[in-house]
């Protein structure tokens, strides 16, 4: 892993069109600014995380759990 | 061809009815090919098998069935990875997840649905936006307060 050390204000390029800025360091917290294009997708790793483990507990679900198409309030009235 | 599965023995299924999700899904990478298995007979529950894994399978639903009010807006990258266009016929599904013996507390992740193209039967699961929706939406309340909202509109 590259380390890199920044002040506020300096940032990192990654590639030509993705700059990552340092804006604010406040106790244990840092503020980072980041610059892509659109189609390059942000997002904090624990939503990552997140998903994953809601993947694979979904995975796990059992079908007889699953309520059954006519326990459905929409269906009931039908 | 045939598909054996752990959950619903062996099942018969058209090579054209095979979703492909060329990245996998979000944190299985592995796993890219899965059949649409419908849960019962006007049911919004329908498993996600995999093709190659005969044990894995999740639940997914309709999430419109449950949260009228469900907005999905991709970003320019699903838009593009999935090869969509204004016309081209989108399948939306969201993952459940019911802990064993609990139906009613049944959760929808909301947060990344799996959206699928029509056409070419290439599926994607994307994330929206943190600020809306998160992972874990109790779906009965959802249902609850979308019902709610419709009737006060109405």
């Amino acid at each position: 892993m590259l380390v890199l050390t920044r002040k506020v204000n300096q940032s990192i390029m990654i590639g030509d069109d993705i700059e990552i800025i340092v804006l604010e360091v406040r106790g244990e917290q840092v503020r980072i600014g980041i610059k892509a294009p659109r189609v390059v997708p942000v997002h904090r790793r624990e939503i990552y995380e997140a998903i994953m483990k809601e993947n694979l507990l979904a995975a796990q679900t059992r079908p007889e759990d699953v309520p059954p198409a006519d326990s459905d309030p929409e269906a009931r009235s039908a | 061809m045939e598909l054996s599965t752990t959950r619903f023995g062996t099942i018969e299924v058209e090579e054209e009815d095979i979703l492909t999700f060329p990245e996998g899904l979000i944190g299985l990478p592995l796993l890219k090919r899965f059949v649409l298995i419908q849960h019962g007979e006007g049911s919004p529950f329908r498993w996600l098998q995999s093709v190659e894994e005969p044990g894995f399978a999740l639940l997914l639903a309709d999430p419109w069935w449950f949260v009228g009010d469900y907005q999905v807006s991709l970003s320019d990258q699903d838009v593009a990875s999935l090869g969509l266009e204004e016309q081209t016929p989108k399948w939306v599904y969201v993952t459940i997840t019911i802990p064993p013996g609990k139906p009613h507390a049944m959760t929808a992740n909301l947060l990344a649905p799996l959206v699928i193209n029509g056409l070419t039967r290439q599926g994607r699961q994307v994330i929206l936006d943190e600020e809306c929706y998160h992972t874990r939406h109790p779906l009965l309340s959802e249902m609850w307060r979308s019902l709610q909202q419709t009737q006060a509109a109405g």
